[in-house]
């Protein structure tokens, strides 16, 4: 479960400045519930300073401001039926999908590949994006050979998904120097967005 | 403290710190333009101008300057926030040309708190206008939970030392006489997170009068036009002068004094809300052709310095002037230029 700060009722700069200290504290992803849309754009500019990016979602009164590590600042702002989503736990960037091999189910492996193409097209025209995509083991062949699916994985890492690739798997299968995107990972890291998601999506 | 009545710091008392706190600029426009003001042929500066203080003529020829300003703490201690009220109401008369002559304390005070709070800040007033060489003559005290306090200072000019913003001229140079940044350090300084330095050069800096520059300013027949920077910030200021003026102009980015640390700070999201008023109501008036953080240009200040519009002859000489008697650091900041598409270009 990531932390969530409660900065609510409070003016500027105590959002900032809590905030602040946890980022120094923790240097993990958290949220933080503020009631203004200053202290938004205030906690925006800490994220970007930072090299965060955030979300931020709306609902009442209260706005949860969501920061994301590795993000380098980009910002995107929720609305309705989003904010419905993250009530439920299931909006943007409190999922992750985990790709623990290069196709899709078990039978026919060509089959497999193609749905796991079928897949990412598919993730990539949603509405509701993951805010990570982990790759690992045999699933590391998918971002370096697969050239339909790292097509699909510009798309969505331009819609800013972050896309975590195992270096140990890399370097096992000798495909370093072939990956095509992604940022080259470790355990801790992908294991960390596991477990502070709402839900973690394999195929 | 004296008991246990007070315990809170004077800025936890106080939602808005200093001129951050005033009204924002868009819907004070709209009151005002709803008013009917009586017209009045002595009234040299009226409440149309958007100027500091309101200029009236006297029958002997002078000119009687009036002026009230007054915010919420800004300052924990209460002698530090008396002396930067003070400094901050007395500054509308510097900024016309003038000299103050009389003063009246205008104090919000919560009735639980320690009373020897409430003396320390008005000691702290007492002791600016007597450096300004004014007196303090009365005042008037509310009770109200966030406390508050400043002055409503009346000064006394000539039809030849008085300064509006209206009369900048084209070609002429633009001084700042304070460093900018301090909305952005009072808030941090609530926060608890000011750096030392930064504390000290702001909080030495709002509680310097505007004085020794408004002396300076009355030694050159090229000084034009005069505004403080306060609540509306460097930029808005300088847009009501250009607008008053109808001109445009022109900041070098890279001139302007800029307090330590106010920079990283505003990159770190601590900016006030009065910025974002700023933001919203200036804006459009402005153009920024330099990567420049626009939260500076915006900050709210609380006494900030003297912006002066003089001509090229007689920069130079205001500036050795200035640096000589100034314990704040100030500079020539940019340059009034004929009117283009905006009144603001950051450079």
């Amino acid at each position: 479960m990531r932390k969530v700060l409660d900065a609510a009722g409070k003016e500027c700069p105590i959002p900032v400045i809590i905030a602040k200290k946890e980022i120094e504290a923790n240097h993990a992803d958290f949220d933080i519930i503020v009631d203004n849309d200053i202290a938004v754009q205030n906690l925006t500019k800490l994220a970007s300073s930072k090299g965060y990016s955030v979300q931020s979602a709306k609902s009442g009164e209260l706005i949860t401001v969501s920061f994301i590590s590795g993000g380098a600042g980009a910002c995107e702002i929720m609305q309705d039926e989003e904010i419905q989503n993250v009530a439920a736990g299931v909006g943007n960037g409190s999922w992750v999908v985990f790709m623990g091999k290069d196709h899709v189910g078990e039978g026919a492996q060509e089959l497999g590949s193609n749905l796991a193409k079928m897949f990412f097209y598919t993730l990539s025209q949603e509405e509701d994006l993951p805010a990570s995509i982990l790759f690992m083991n045999g699933g590391v062949n998918l971002p370096t050979k697969d050239e339909q699916v790292i097509e699909h994985l510009k798309v969505l890492r331009d819609k800013g998904v972050e896309i975590l690739v195992c270096g140990t798997c890399l370097d096992y299968y000798g495909l370093k120097d072939e990956l095509k995107i992604g940022e080259i990972s470790n355990m801790y890291e992908i294991a960390g967005r596991m477990f502070r998601a709402s839900k973690v999506v394999t195929v | 403290m004296s008991d246990n009545k007070q315990k809170r710091r004077l800025t936890e008392m106080v939602r808005n710190c200093g001129c951050a706190a005033k009204l924002a600029p868009g819907i004070l426009a709209d009151v005002l333009s709803g008013l009917d003001v009586p017209r009045n042929d002595n009234v040299i500066v009226g409440i149309e101008n958007s100027d500091d203080a309101g200029a009236y003529r006297l029958d002997d020829g002078r000119i009687l300057l009036q002026t009230l300003d007054f915010f919420p703490a800004n300052n924990d201690d209460p002698y530090t926030f008396g002396q930067i009220a003070a400094a901050n109401a007395l500054s509308d008369i510097y900024a016309m040309g003038g000299t103050p002559v009389t003063a009246l304390n205008i104090v919000c005070f919560p009735g639980s708190a320690d009373i020897s709070i409430l003396r320390e800040i008005l000691r702290g007033g007492a002791d600016k206008v007597r450096e300004s060489g004014a007196v303090v003559m009365g005042g008037h005290t509310v009770e109200d939970p966030e406390p508050k306090y400043g002055l409503s200072v009346t000064g006394i000019t000539d039809a030849e030392h008085l300064l509006a913003n209206r009369n900048a001229a084209e070609g002429d140079v633009l001084i700042l006489t304070k460093p900018i940044g301090t909305g952005i350090i009072v808030s941090a300084l609530k926060g608890g997170i000011a750096g030392e330095g930064s504390a000290k050069e702001a909080v030495g800096s709002m509680t310097s009068l505007n004085k020794a520059a408004c002396e300076a300013m009355g030694k050159f027949r090229g000084v034009h036009g005069c505004t403080d920077v306060t609540g509306f910030s460097l930029g808005g200021h300088a847009i009501e002068m250009a607008k008053a003026s109808s001109l445009t102009i022109e900041i070098e980015s890279g001139s302007v004094p800029v307090i330590e640390g106010a920079a990283e700070l505003a990159e770190e999201g601590i900016v006030p809300q009065g910025t974002y008023r700023n933001k919203d109501f200036f804006g459009p008036d402005s153009r920024f052709a330099a990567d420049f953080n626009e939260d500076l240009i915006f900050d709210p200040q609380t006494s900030g310095g003297l912006l002066i519009s003089v001509s090229e002859e007689d920069a130079d000489g205001l500036m050795r002037e200035l640096k000589a008697e100034l314990s704040t650091r100030c500079g020539i900041i940019g340059r009034v230029t004929a009117k283009s598409d905006k009144y603001l270009i950051v450079k």
